[in-house]
């Protein structure tokens, strides 16, 4: 009795594919939960269309700890941990917490391109350690409970965090980096001579770490917080720039007073910014 | 109201009351009882406007009760739909298929569309031997209700609810914009899917149930009556080709285990509460 079966709502088993783009809301509060069982990071290892080429790589994902190191190797090795934040089940003997859940995440690879992308729910917390080659340009975002954390790396990185701290050492090449509510720390082992790196914060520090015989002109804006350097900074005079501008039949006027110094008689620009931070320009190795 | 206001409400209340003229529609019931004499007898129905009732009946029998309603805009439309809209029935000792639209051809949709605005409701009640392997559908504007099969059970909705009660095994529960309701008559030994989109899922077993379950619960709340204890589960990994990109998908369920554990069950939903309940 085999019979094709026209009207099976398929559509059930497609939609729970993307099950994960809500948000679990509605948990018991106020009480105490058990300690969860800890899901375990699952190891994968993606290769690449042309081993020994550069990399790029997009991570986008609203709660995650991501983790990138630059290695010599010619695949990508991730570490994945897809945990449920704070999920829990109601017992008798009170809510405990639970492990995963709803999480989910799907990585593409094309033409050396990969992206790692997730519609899991904010609350739920994704970490990723991925292990690619050094020579690689990336472009990684997050919002939440999470920490992006570079290394090692040749290439061009755009990092964004907006409630997390950017952390990236040992960079040749441009970086730009924002955060809204956390620090900055980039260490470039060579300044690009073709790219703009910009480091900008609303509420953090930033430390920007430069071999001693980098030659950079820095641009620094720091609206409550202090410049400090481990550099001899020759001061450029500079005046404020103010920006008019007339719409909507009124005008607005825009001012920013940046500090223009140049590192080891100058190169490419260098521009750091935070609004309620300190500002630090860092001396490394080299 | 002017003039040209005025026809056009006069034009389009004759058009309406044509439409409500020329309306068609039909009903009739009928029963009829298949003799089944395989050990475990099979039960399909595949139906896509109306309800889906089985219970435990003979033990050599199906017993059918049908309610069909046949409706279509007009006459000819009405008469279009015979051909389109139809409740094709295989029956042997083996068990019975009813399913709207030949089995055997998978262009019922096309065909449904040509008669727009035709539509066939058949209500089911539906009386199987005890121990029957029952998969059950419906689309919308109807329910699943199964009790007492004694067999696996598969049973599946769009646009409505599924309730499963007095099971021993099932398979596949599910619907899309329902609530679904599954309830054991004994612990269960074999694995099971349970999955919803938009509403509630409740799962009753009896007390010292051994039952492992991974959770896909986006929103609402997740209640046991079960002092059950939260459990690691592995991440299912699947890797493929698609349109000449490797593509990789993880998905982490949330682990709970019953009791010592047992059979796994897999639980999904978007949009509703799951409450594990125990029998009483």
């Amino acid at each position: 009795m085999s019979t094709a079966r026209t009207f099976i709502p398929r559509v059930a088993i497609a939609l729970t594919a993307v099950l994960g783009a809500a948000v679990a809301f509605g948990q018991a509060r106020n009480a105490t939960a058990a300690t969860p069982a800890q899901p375990q990071a699952e190891t994968i290892t993606i290769p690449l269309s042309r081993p020994g080429d550069p990399l790029a790589m997009h991570i986008d994902i609203i709660s995650a700890h991501i983790e990138v190191i630059g290695e010599e190797r010619k695949d990508v090795a991730l570490s994945v941990t897809l945990s449920s934040g704070r999920r829990k089940i109601i017992t008798p003997s009170g809510p405990k917490l639970l492990a995963g859940g709803g999480s989910g995440l799907e990585i593409n690879e094309r033409d050396n391109y990969v992206s790692i992308e997730s519609d899991t729910p904010p609350t739920n917390r994704i970490t990723i350690v991925a292990r690619v080659p050094r020579r690689a340009s990336l472009d990684l975002s997050t919002i939440n409970e999470g920490e992006i954390i570079v290394r090692d790396i040749v290439g061009d990185l755009q990092l964004e965090n907006v409630n997390g701290p950017i952390t990236a050492s040992n960079i040749t090449g441009s970086v730009i980096a924002e955060s809204v509510n956390n620090l900055i720390a980039v260490g470039l082992a060579g300044v690009a001579a073709g790219g703009a790196t910009s480091l900008s914060s609303l509420n953090g520090d930033i430390t920007l770490t430069l071999p001693a015989s980098a030659k950079a002109e820095l641009h620094l804006d720091t609206s409550r917080g202090e410049i400090v350097s481990d550099f001899e900074l020759d001061v450029k005079p500079s005046k404020p720039r103010i920006e008019r501008s007339e719409s909507r039949g009124g005008v607005s006027v825009r001012m920013e007073d940046v500090i223009v110094a140049t590192v080891n008689g100058g190169g490419p620009v260098v521009r750091v910014k935070t609004l309620n931070g300190t500002i630090k320009i860092a001396k490394g190795g080299g | 109201m002017n003039k040209q206001a005025t026809i056009a409400f006069l034009a389009l209340l004759v058009v309406a009351d044509h439409a409500a003229a020329a309306a068609v529609t039909d009903q009739k019931t009928w029963s009829q009882s298949f003799p089944v004499t395989a050990a475990v007898p099979r039960l399909l129905i595949d139906n896509i406007w109306g309800n889906v009732r089985v219970r435990v009946g003979s033990a050599r029998e199906i017993a059918v009760t049908i309610d069909e309603k046949r409706s279509a805009p007009s006459q000819e439309l009405f008469e279009l739909s015979k051909q389109t809209i139809f409740l094709d029935v295989q029956a042997n000792a083996d068990g019975v298929a009813m399913v709207v639209g030949k089995p055997e051809d998978t262009t019922v949709r096309p065909r449904i569309n040509r008669c727009r605005g035709c539509r066939v409701d058949y209500q089911f009640e539906v009386t199987v031997p005890p121990g029957t392997q029952i998969d059950v559908s419906t689309v919308t504007d109807g329910g699943i209700d199964v009790a007492g099969g004694g067999g696996p059970v598969s049973a599946s909705n769009v646009n409505g609810p599924v309730a499963v009660k007095d099971l021993q095994e099932c398979s596949e529960i599910e619907s899309v914009n329902g609530a679904v309701e599954v309830s054991f008559a004994r612990a269960p030994s074999r694995d099971c899917s349970i999955k919803t989109i938009n509403g509630d899922i409740t799962l009753t077993v009896p007390g010292g149930t051994g039952l492992d379950a991974a959770l896909s619960v986006m929103q609402g709340d997740i209640v046991s009556e079960f002092d059950l204890e939260p459990l690691a589960l592995p991440a299912k990994i699947d890797q493929h080709k698609e349109e000449g990109r490797f593509v990789y998908h993880i998905e982490q369920a949330a682990g709970i285990r019953l009791g010592t554990g047992g059979p796994t069950f897999s639980i999904e939903s978007l949009n509703g509460d799951l409450r594990i309940r125990k029998s009483k």
